[in-house]
């Protein structure tokens, strides 16, 4: 189904449900209709072959209607109209029988977005099952050479998106992205490195890269030794980096703020980080090319959140924004941390004294939201920095600490920041040396 | 047996009869979807195994799913937000020159079933020149019938009104709890429809049901706030699972245990002996004995992932896990449970086994292409896909650790414990990737003094080693304190897929543990 025919269905799931709430005694109901595609296509790879790799194209209609203050929404990934008519008056008979909601907001009209680079590459939507399969055998052809194991998965995906609403707001968007994580393991079990990156363009993805620089880490991981848990001057690679920044960005809510909930109660405008630390979300920069449009069709425009070191804003709902009298931020997907002058990560070691490498976190939650505390361990290479040099590789570490510390007690970021391999959205963040940084046990596992 | 596409609707002949029920109940309460173009589910699932095998495939299987969920939410008074969603389409997997391929439509007819199949096979050909080893599959019975969740009422038959009502009326019950401010509810069902056939012969049918009430409170006095959320599990039930349920008579408490939480001291950190109620400990179990004894994982196939394991098949027999008293067994009949159904997605029937038996680990989770690999001659059954746009592998069964012969109480525990915590819910958790060490937080804990609770406490989490952990087990409750817990969202392979899996245990004492504060407000 290509964009045009995303739009067309768009427009014809709109009128099929209007006519529903028409035929239902309901023509002023509000109905926002979400047409979305996401195909999607992978290979797995494990123990040095392919294991299992798939193929899949859905549309999901979803159907949002709101009564007076009354709403609900529904989705199916049928687009026959028999099946948008019965989500439609699902969906109705779901809002006629919710009870009032006190926050809800009435559906945007017609918005003007601003225009953003396109995310969209033809070779990568069209990128078939061989040059799928290729990806991996390319790894493991380099991980039987270097004799590890080796492990990954690729994945290419197409997302299109048009909303409509009955208010006459019409958002279309659609972007193209591979990601490729990979993990190398030495065959003793005593070496583990991890690499992986995700861009929107074919050409842009490194996959023999990748798999090399996780190869090299598991070599260079064997035999890791135990340090002693206590406070650490830690270089942050930057999917460790982003690990840390979501849970910093969940806090930065203005509501929880406001009602004493948060971290962030009463610190907009306050200093609280390093002077050199910027964050923004800005879906027209190219680095992190977004959709103009949030998921309520609210115009995303760049937004700093952090201002050299300084908290600029919070997340504001529509909601909030109306009962506090402030402008609305929308709900953004795309972030870049950035400020720093540092060339390199082996120039960040060369500064560094005494300290960690680490290269990812993992199984990371939240320990408690005042004071944003998370933890996590470390993952698949940790390396001891003595006097400007990597010396040995270190056993893993369960940490505690908090994205709020790291951005306090950073003192040096790499100029350049990375796509990092993200749950959701588009990051770009940098590698980063901090200081403080609390490893909390050892952890035995590689 | 070789599957026709005779053979094949002869067999479906038998689902339509209604023989062979693997459960004893009524039959399903949605009916049999009924394919696109006028043709029935099982015309379909035949063509698209009969396109895969004129390909080339030695193997395929289909299946198609219908799924639903429906979630709604409430805060203090009011509701938040009504959501539902349904997929409905058709996967097909396949075995090509030794290779897996998945292909998957949510056009469910003939010519996309035989597209998708033909899709399958060419992914499964582009895996050839990079696979060493071709995929094995054990033998398997070939399996007919239907399965479905024992329930008295559909919940998705349920009024979204009567659902609203039975949430909103929770706020009325904890509002007056002087410091609490907030409460949040919800109620989320899932539906699964499912009918799996394969170029063996096997067609079965399936319905399960789940649901879930959940409800917390939160109490705020001076900047500083605490949430406690009840300890109801989801469960493969119906609508009477939420009204018969102890949430409104435990409200009230729900709220003053958040409160007395807040005022509550923060725990004095150092080793104590652990008592873990059943809705703290089945977490523990999941994450500790659960996801290390899955063998793909242990075996480096979720190495990128989710990670790999420290019990690893060579350990099988020999390794101490638990002490003697623990043994813990892995179960995809237990009425009730999430991951409980008639027959994995490999079409193969559901059973019990052991994985740690009298302290040793025994066994493992497998699926049919796994099970050669630590010499065992059949699946144990646990394939599953999250939908029919997922490709099915291997998903955790419910795992739950046994309970004691002795008629040992909670109470015994707390009064034979000199010296300890007692940690009921779940708070925050986190595992390392070959689940060696862990940290858990609970959502109510407890002082025991010379075998008696003395005040409740706040800031609580413990961490350990798994091994250490369960050798250090050396109380056990009986049958009667034995409970179900679980979640309905358990993520695993790339792409993640989610899986329900519940986890049954009695309380149980763990000596010299460590516990952490967690606390550190004040400390940025």
């Amino acid at each position: 189904m290509s964009t045009e025919d995303i739009a067309a269905l768009a427009t014809r799931a709109l009128g099929i449900a209007l006519g529903v709430m028409q035929k239902n005694g309901h023509p002023d109901a509000e109905v926002k209709v979400d047409v979305q595609r996401r195909a999607a296509a992978n290979v797995r790879f494990a123990r040095n072959e392919p294991t299992t790799s798939g193929e899949s194209d859905e549309v999901t209609v979803s159907v949002w209607v709101g009564i007076g203050r009354r709403h609900a929404a529904t989705s199916v990934n049928q687009t026959d109209e028999g099946a948008i008519a019965r989500v439609a008056e699902r969906a109705l008979a779901m809002a006629k029988v919710s009870p009032e909601d006190p926050e809800k907001m009435p559906l945007l009209g017609q918005q003007t977005y601003a225009p953003v680079p396109s995310a969209y590459d033809d070779s990568l939507a069209l990128m078939g099952p061989k040059a799928r399969a290729d990806v991996a055998a390319r790894a493991i052809r380099r991980a039987d050479e270097a004799k590890v194991e080796i492990a990954g998965f690729f994945e290419r995906e197409v997302r299109e998106h048009v909303m409509q609403n009955s208010e006459g707001l019409i958002a279309r968007h659609r972007a193209t992205s591979a990601s490729y994580t990979v993990t190398a393991r030495t065959p003793d079990g005593t070496g583990s490195g991890w690499a992986g990156g995700s861009a929107h363009r074919a050409a842009d993805v490194e996959d023999e890269v990748l798999a090399s620089a996780a190869i090299d880490k598991a070599v260079r991981s064997a035999g890791a030794k135990p340090l002693p848990p206590g406070k650490y001057t830690v270089i942050l690679e930057p999917q460790a980096v982003y690990e840390m920044m979501t849970f910093l960005v969940a806090a930065m809510d203005q509501r929880s703020a406001d009602e004493g909930r948060s971290y962030f109660a009463g610190k907009v405008g306050k200093k609280l980080f390093a002077d050199f630390v910027s964050l923004r979300s800005d879906p027209a920069d190219s680095l992190t090319p977004g959709a103009p449009f949030d998921a309520e069709g609210l115009p995303l425009s760049m937004h700093p959140w952090i201002s050299e070191g300084r908290v600029a804003k919070l997340h504001v709902s529509r909601w909030w924004a109306q009962k506090k009298n402030l402008e609305p931020t929308g709900r953004h997907t795309v972030y870049h941390l950035s400020g720093g002058q540092a060339g390199s990560i082996d120039e960040l070691v060369r500064e560094t004294k005494k300290g960690l490498l680490v290269t990812r976190f993992w199984y990371n939650r939240l320990l408690e939201p005042q004071t944003v505390m998370i933890t996590g361990l470390t993952r698949d290479g940790v390396f001891l920095i003595e006097d400007g040099k990597i010396t040995s590789p270190v056993a893993n570490f369960r940490y505690n600490e908090s994205p709020v510390n790291v951005l306090k007690n950073v003192d040096a970021m790499t100029r350049a920041t990375s796509r990092v391999v993200s749950y959701g959205g588009v990051w770009h963040v940098p590698a980063l040396r901090t200081h403080d940084f609390t490893m909390a046990s050892a952890s035995a596992a590689v | 047996m070789a599957l026709t596409r005779r053979t094949f609707i002869g067999g479906s002949a038998i689902a339509a009869l209604g023989v062979a029920c693997r459960n004893e109940q009524r039959p399903p309460v949605v009916p049999v979807a009924k394919a696109q173009s006028g043709t029935t589910p099982q015309d379909v699932l035949a063509r698209a195994i009969d396109a895969a095998k004129k390909a080339g495939a030695t193997y395929a299987d289909a299946r198609i799913v219908r799924r639903r969920t429906e979630r709604i939410a409430t805060r203090e008074d009011h509701v938040v937000s009504v959501t539902a969603g349904e997929t409905y389409g058709i996967g097909v997997r396949v075995i090509a020159d030794g290779a897996w391929g998945f292909a998957s439509s949510p056009v469910v007819s003939g010519p996309a079933a035989e597209e998708a199949a033909q899709k399958a096979v060419a992914i499964a050909r582009a895996a050839r020149p990079a696979l060493k080893r071709p995929v094995e599959l054990a033998p398997a019975r070939v399996e007919k019938g239907k399965w479905s969740t024992r329930m008295d009422l559909d919940p998705f038959e349920v009024p979204l009104a009567d659902k609203a009502e039975w949430l909103l009326s929770l706020w009325p019950l904890v509002k007056d709890v002087p410091l609490v401010k907030f409460a949040s509810g919800a109620i989320e069902t899932h539906g699964e429809h499912k009918i799996f056939a394969s170029s063996e012969g096997t067609l079965v049918e399936q319905t399960v049901t789940r649901i879930w009430p959940s409800f917390s409170v939160t109490a705020v006095e001076n900047g500083q706030f605490e949430s406690v959320a009840a300890e109801i599990p989801p469960m493969q039930a119906g609508w009477e699972y939420v009204t018969k349920s102890s949430l409104k008579a435990n409200a009230r408490k729900i709220a003053e245990d958040a409160v007395k939480k807040l005022k509550s001291p923060s725990v004095t950190p150092g080793k104590r002996d652990l008592i873990l109620a059943p809705s703290n400990l089945w977490l523990t179990i999941h994450e500790s004995v659960g996801h290390p004894t899955e063998l793909d994982r242990a075996l480096g196939l979720e190495a990128n992932f989710a990670g790999t394991s420290f019990a690893t098949p060579d350990k099988l027999g020999k390794l101490k896990y638990a002490s003697e008293i623990v043994t813990i067994y892995a179960d995809k009949t237990v009425p009730g449970g999430l991951a409980t159904c008639g027959w994995d997605d490999d079409g193969v029937a559901t059973q019990r086994w052991d994985l740690i038996k009298d302290g040793i680990l025994v066994g493992f989770q497998t699926t049919r292409d796994q099970a050669a690999w630590i010499g065992e001659k059949a699946s144990r059954g646990t394939s599953y896909a999250q939908d029919h746009a997922s490709v099915a592998f291997q998903r955790m069964p419910n795992v739950s650790l046994a309970p004691s012969p002795k008629d040992t109480t909670l109470e015994d525990i707390i009064a034979a414990t000199d010296d300890g915590v007692l940690i009921t819910g779940n708070g925050s958790w986190s595992i390392d990737h070959q689940r060696y060490n862990f940290q858990f937080s609970g959502q109510t804990f407890h002082e025991v003094k010379k075998g008696k609770i003395v005040r409740t406490l706040r800031d609580v989490a413990y961490q350990a080693s798994s091994l250490e952990f369960w050798r250090s087990c050396d109380m056990i409750g009986g049958q009667a304190s034995w409970e179900l817990h679980g979640s309905l969202h358990d993520g695993k392979g790339e792409p993640t897929q989610s899986n329900a899996v519940s986890h049954g245990c009695p309380p149980a004492r763990f000596r010299n543990v460590d516990i952490l504060n967690v606390n550190a407000r004040g400390r940025t």
